[in-house]
């Protein structure tokens, strides 16, 4: 089999499960790509060294994959994960200063309305499937975020959109 | 005054009695529905909060609208195992440790004076469906 035609992913598996048994004939190379979700397969004809593709996926990122954004979407949703925990971090700075007497209450409050984007987390942002998938596979292995509260807090997803995002 | 035990469950007062086993200081939030500096906490291990002093039914109507869902009678309790709170201004609150609350061995106590707002935490588990861990799952093209 030099070609493989395929409309539609029962289509496809059956193209390249077909092929798959031709593989030592025609030097056919076939991956599968099954994520949570997405199941997609990628089909490498040696002999004529084209690539087919083919498969579904929730939402749209495996185009923001194609289209070579999906690592902007990535970094920017770990930032701001990472600028959040920064935050924290700020906070309980400033507040040993105040135990420790170097600063004022007076001086503690100023400097917190005056700063405050350096030290108070917004829960704002209305995220894209996309983020949310990211969001919750980092929430797996992100110390302390137990629940979707934590999640939620951590990447400043308004409360509201995500459940949103969630219903649909 | 009732006894709430699930998840997303909110109650809201001027003055609420935390009984809870750990407790753990988070820093301040920007509250998403009432847009005030509150600083956050995270309880775990058998957590119980009181209304002790009702908070009064937010006079503006799309604050209202967003928290109809919260539980403001005093004596309405949240009973679960971990708790999200939210205490208003910047300064975190104190507990008391006493042991021997009603068999919690070296339970944490905290009472606080100023608004507050407590939730029942939902576990990340609930979205493993999203991720396709349950046996649902399935694409259609």
């Amino acid at each position: 089999m030099n070609t493989l035609t395929f409309i539609n992913t029962d289509n496809f598996d059956e193209a390249v499960t077909s092929s798959g048994n031709n593989e030592e004939q025609y030097g056919q190379f076939i991956s599968f790509i099954q994520g949570q979700d997405t199941e997609l397969h990628v089909h490498y004809n040696n002999a004529t060294g084209i690539t087919r593709l083919g498969g579904a996926c929730r939402g749209d990122h495996f185009f923001h994959h194609l289209i070579g954004d999906y690592y902007g979407i990535l970094k920017d949703t770990l930032v701001q994960a990472i600028n959040n925990r920064t935050r924290e971090r700020n906070y309980f700075r400033l507040y040993s200063e105040l135990l420790e007497d170097s600063i004022t209450e007076e001086e503690f409050n100023n400097e917190l309305q005056r700063n405050c984007d350096d030290y108070i987390i917004k829960l704002q942002h209305k995220p894209s499937f996309e983020e949310l998938m990211i969001a919750l596979n980092a929430s797996k292995d992100i110390m302390d975020i137990t629940s979707v509260e934590d999640m939620q807090t951590a990447f400043s997803f308004a409360p509201k959109e995500l459940n949103n995002l969630l219903e649909k | 005054m009732g006894v709430f035990i699930k998840y997303g469950e909110t109650i809201e007062g001027s003055a609420v009695d935390f009984i809870v086993r750990a407790w753990y200081k988070n820093g301040p939030v920007e509250h998403p529905i009432t847009k005030k500096v509150m600083c956050r906490y995270t309880t775990d291990r058998n957590s119980l909060g009181t209304i002790k002093k009702p908070y009064p039914t937010p006079t503006d109507e799309e604050i209202k609208a967003a928290t109809q869902h919260y539980h403001r009678e005093l004596g309405d309790q949240l009973k679960a195992d971990a708790l999200e709170i939210f205490t208003e201004g910047f300064k975190p609150i104190k507990t008391n440790v006493k042991e021997g609350i009603s068999g919690r061995h070296g339970a944490q106590l905290a009472s606080t004076s100023v608004h507050t707002i407590a939730s029942i935490k939902t576990p990340l588990k609930i979205y493993d469906n999203l991720l396709g861990h349950s046996a649902k799952k399935e694409i259609k093209g």
